[in-house]
């Protein structure tokens, strides 16, 4: 009930603000065309007069695929050189608009209305850059010592297991347990950062260490209501996906024009909504901070 | 320590499968010619990974000439450190990995001698992983001489089919064995590489294994007698006749099933990760004797076992009578990796086993042969299109991925090569398994389904139990053919060309009207189609064009030239052309280029753009999740 309740509050946030939405979305939007033009060019160049183009619009064979990446595998490489810069481009643009988004949604808690000018959502990004941009190296930093953890805690139970012969079953759900153990993890450190960039535009005086003190403070207070919270987020995430993946195989079944740009279109609403799904979700964990905060004053 | 005995009939899956009739093969027993025969003695220390071992082994020239050496393989040398042949061919990383653990594998000779008492240990020399003995006196054309080995091999971690991984042992490669002898006196003696296989004369095993009590043992031959020998161990006893080599695994996890494919008991020794695979892998099993003895021969013994194993190398084992099998406890049955290999490995039962061609110096004989049969095992079973993989809407077939693995490498080696003398692995896969495989392939393509057969299983029958090369491949396929076809085979055999036929342009243009006998004039137009061969390999092709009023005009092309235009009257506008219209070339390397419409395909490109466009959207929102 509280994690539908705080899901709903952020709904409302979010609504108020849509632009954000727009923001959030256009952002994506315009990366991904980035991305894919040297590849679509690739790919119309190959097959934008051939039949076997024909035969992927049927459905995804293989075959002229594996051709096209034998025949464009230098082009390919290099589209690969240049994934990882634009990659890099992406992420810092992001954390360049995670200020704007998040001072937006935090000031926005409580108001009746739209909580922003273009000029101050500007203002914003560039005020909270160098902070936010430190929180990212922080993540990362976070993310790879978790990984570096898990092998080295793998190795050490590989040999734990193997120095005792065990087999089997046994190895198996060892392999298991690891994969769940550093997908929990993960997503732990995800939803430390999370509040810490709530806490980051809260208090704007404070350092990052005492903004991560913060962050980790206020999830060792309210941890098993914070977790539902992201639980359930996650939950909803899935559900936007499955309705995703049913929606599309039904697209699929005639390749017609009309169903292509059916397709076309659900693919973007999908987009869409994950961009506004995302938004909802920092709402709605800066409700439960804000929450927290009131008690404690 | 647990022993599962699990008999399941093959009524369960027999009645299951309406695809395949009972087995009418298997009959009669094999007969080849003892040249090189063991009894061995072997135990196994599970305290200290070692065997102690005694054999005699019975040898006979069957050369034109007398021999005054011997030659024995001495393969567990191979992983005596990381600067042996094998290991300094194996890729850095997995030099390292298995350095790393520094548990090395060595076989050491304590005495030689003939049966007659002579003495050969220091006169023997050894080089790595073969030995030389000279023998007291020149042994003469038809002669048989008997020799008395006293071994000990120190079993590595499991690398390349041998030693141990716990509990488990997987024992290849293990005793010292002849070298294969030529005709003309020569012996086929190569040291062990990594990429290469194995190579011997036929002859009979006696084998005794003693092993601690309640370990699980899968091996060579029929389980003649087992008896407990107290204090914890017991010997087994397993005879095999017309083999060319003696594998065999213990573990004391094992779940034994066994079942009857037609005449032949099918046992499976299971590892406890994978009993959920049981059925798969005995259906798949069934179906591959099925098959092969169906479409090539009967496989000639009355017994095959099948281990799931820690192989070291690659993902399965084939040796006679018994295969090795390292399988995933995760791929579901959408993903029929475990039944590709299954029948891939029981193939070699026929392509290996009883036409036993030389691993060392034509691979291909093989392994390409065997990938191809496999395929249209899979094909039977599964149909053509998703017999490989079938998942979430994704399809793999047997064929895409082998051309895959061949445009891995296509230019670097020909298929007929020692072994060893390729570029790499990766090129030693693609070559042998891709390239050989898709030739064989192409030449279906050109002959058809049921010339093939005919080829393969005259082939078999020619071959049984005998050493063939390639020539006597293509000798038989031209003859079952009834055709000339080293111009077929020489691009593919002997040089690195490859096969890429395009059509590059195409057009309509109108002429002046032409009037008919009933006065009215009508259309014509001059269409050209311009075809090119951008490859080495020459392949004799069909160029097809279809025009607009549906009409097509299919040319025959030698494929000699480096191009050619067809210049043609048509009634109608040209809509697309394509050379090699039935896909017969597996070969070639782009088949996207075999094909052009007039008009761009449009919608298929927008379906494609707009699949990239949400791949990169979802990707964004990953990598900016974090």
């Amino acid at each position: 009930m509280v994690t539908a309740r705080y899901i709903l509050k952020g709904m409302r946030v979010v609504r108020r603000n849509w632009p954000l939405v727009a923001i959030a979305f256009l952002f994506k939007f315009g990366l991904a065309l980035l991305f894919l033009t040297p590849l679509q060019s690739l790919v119309a160049r190959a097959f934008g007069n051939h039949p076997a183009a024909g035969r992927l619009l049927e459905e995804w064979d293989l075959t002229p695929l594996i051709d096209f990446a034998y025949n464009n595998r230098t082009h390919l490489e290099q589209y690969g050189y240049f994934v990882l810069i634009a990659a890099i481009i992406t992420i810092v643009l992001h954390l360049f608009l995670s200020g704007g988004l998040f001072r937006t949604i935090a000031f926005g808690l409580g108001q009746e209305q739209a909580a922003f000018t273009a000029e101050q959502f500007l203002g914003w990004c560039g005020r909270y850059f160098g902070r936010f941009f430190k929180i990212g190296a922080a993540s990362v930093i976070f993310y790879v010592a978790i990984g570096a953890l898990f092998i080295i805690l793998s190795q050490l139970g590989e040999r734990l297991i193997l120095a005792e012969g065990a087999q089997g079953p046994v190895k198996v759900y060892a392999a298991l347990g690891r994969m769940a153990g550093l997908l929990l993890l993960l997503l732990l450190v995800n939803m430390w950062m999370v509040y810490t960039k709530i806490v980051a535009v809260v208090h704007e005086e404070r350092r990052l260490s005492v903004i991560l003190g913060e962050a980790l403070r206020f999830l060792r207070l309210t941890f098993w209501r914070a977790v539902s919270l992201y639980a359930g987020l996650l939950i909803g995430l899935l559900i936007i996906m499955g309705a995703y993946w049913a929606l599309q195989k039904g697209c699929g079944v005639l390749p017609t024009s009309w169903t292509i740009v059916v397709l076309f279109s659900v693919q973007q609403a999908l987009s869409l909504t994950r961009s506004w799904y995302r938004l909802v979700g920092y709402a709605a964990q800066t409700g439960l901070y804000f929450a927290k905060l009131k008690i404690e004053r | 320590m647990k022993v599962r005995f699990q008999i399941i009939f093959s009524a369960i899956l027999w009645v299951g499968s309406p695809l395949l009739p009972p087995f009418s093969f298997g009959q009669e027993g094999p007969a080849a010619p003892n040249v090189a025969s063991y009894r061995i003695d072997v135990e196994l220390d599970t305290d200290e990974k070692k065997l102690y071992g005694n054999e005699i082994i019975t040898f006979v020239n069957i050369s034109n000439t007398p021999l005054d050496t011997l030659c024995i393989h001495l393969y567990p040398n191979a992983f005596r450190h990381e600067k042996t042949t094998f290991m300094k061919e194996c890729p850095r990383w997995y030099r390292r990995r298995v350095a790393k653990r520094k548990k090395w594998g060595s076989m050491e000779i304590i005495n030689i001698e003939t049966t007659r008492g002579k003495n050969l240990t220091d006169s023997k020399i050894i080089d790595e992983t073969v030995m030389k003995v000279p023998v007291p006196q020149p042994l003469p054309p038809g002669q048989k001489i008997e020799l008395r080995i006293e071994f000990t091999v120190t079993l590595p971690w499991i690398i390349a089919r041998m030693g141990y991984r716990g509990e488990h042992y997987s024992v290849g490669q293990w005793f010292p064995k002849m070298c294969a002898l030529r005709p003309d006196g020569s012996w086929v003696a190569h040291q062990y590489h990594f990429t290469s296989e194995f190579f011997a004369n036929f002859g009979t095993y006696d084998v005794s294994i003693t092993v601690p009590e309640g370990y699980i043992v899968g091996a060579t031959g029929y389980l003649e007698e087992e008896t407990a020998d107290g204090g914890g161990t017991k010997t087994l006893q397993y005879h095999a006749e017309s083999v060319h080599d003696f594998y065999w695994e213990a573990d004391p996890d094992f779940t034994v099933t066994q079942e009857r494919c037609g005449d032949v008991e099918v046992s499976f020794l299971c590892l406890p990760d994978h009993r959920r695979k049981i059925p798969r892998v005995m259906k798949a099993a069934c179906a591959a004797l099925y098959y092969y003895g169906e479409w090539y021969g009967p496989y000639p013994y009355k017994r095959l076992v099948i281990t799931d194993s820690y192989l070291g190398a690659g993902r399965g084992m084939e040796y006679p009578m018994i295969v090795a099998v390292t399988l995933s406890w995760f791929f579901p049955e959408s993903i029929r990796w475990a039944e590709a290999l299954i029948i891939h490995e029981i193939g070699h039962q026929w392509w290996y086993g009883v036409v036993a061609s030389n691993e060392f110096e034509e691979p291909w004989l093989d392994e390409g042969i065997n990938t191809y049969c496999t395929r249209k095992v899979l094909e039977a079973l599964y149909g053509k299109d998703e017999n490989l993989v079938r998942l979430f809407g994704l399809t793999l077939s047997h064929l895409q991925y082998n051309k895959a693995i061949y445009l891995m490498a296509p230019k670097r080696d020909p298929i007929v090569k020692n072994s060893w003398e390729f570029e790499d692995f990766v090129s030693y896969g693609a070559t042998v398994y891709g390239k050989a495989s898709l030739m064989l392939e192409t030449l279906e393509g050109y002959l058809g389904q049921e010339v093939m057969r005919r080829i393969l299983r005259a082939y078999f029958e020619r071959f049984s139990f005998r050493h063939p090369k390639t020539e006597d491949f293509i000798e038989t396929a031209e003859e079952v053919s009834s055709q000339d076809l080293d111009r077929f085979f020489e691009p593919w055999l002997y040089s690195t060309g490859v096969c890429d036929y395009a059509v590059t342009s195409i057009e309509s243009r109108r002429t002046n009207p032409e009037e008919g006998a009933d006065g009215f004039t009508a259309q014509r137009y001059r269409t050209k189609v311009r075809v090119e061969r951008r490859g080495e390999a020459i392949m004799p092709v069909e160029v097809l064009i279809e025009l607009e009023d549906g009409q097509t005009i299919a040319k025959d092309w030698d494929g000699a030239d480096r191009w050619v235009e067809y210049e043609i009257e048509t009634g109608s506008k040209i809509r697309s052309a394509a050379v090699d219209p039935d896909n017969k070339i597996l070969l070639d390397v782009d088949t996207n280029n075999n094909g052009l419409t007039t008009k761009s395909q449009r919608l298929a490109l927008f379906k494609i753009g707009s699949h990239l466009l949400f791949s990169w959207e979802t990707l964004i929102q990953w990598l900016t999740a974090f």
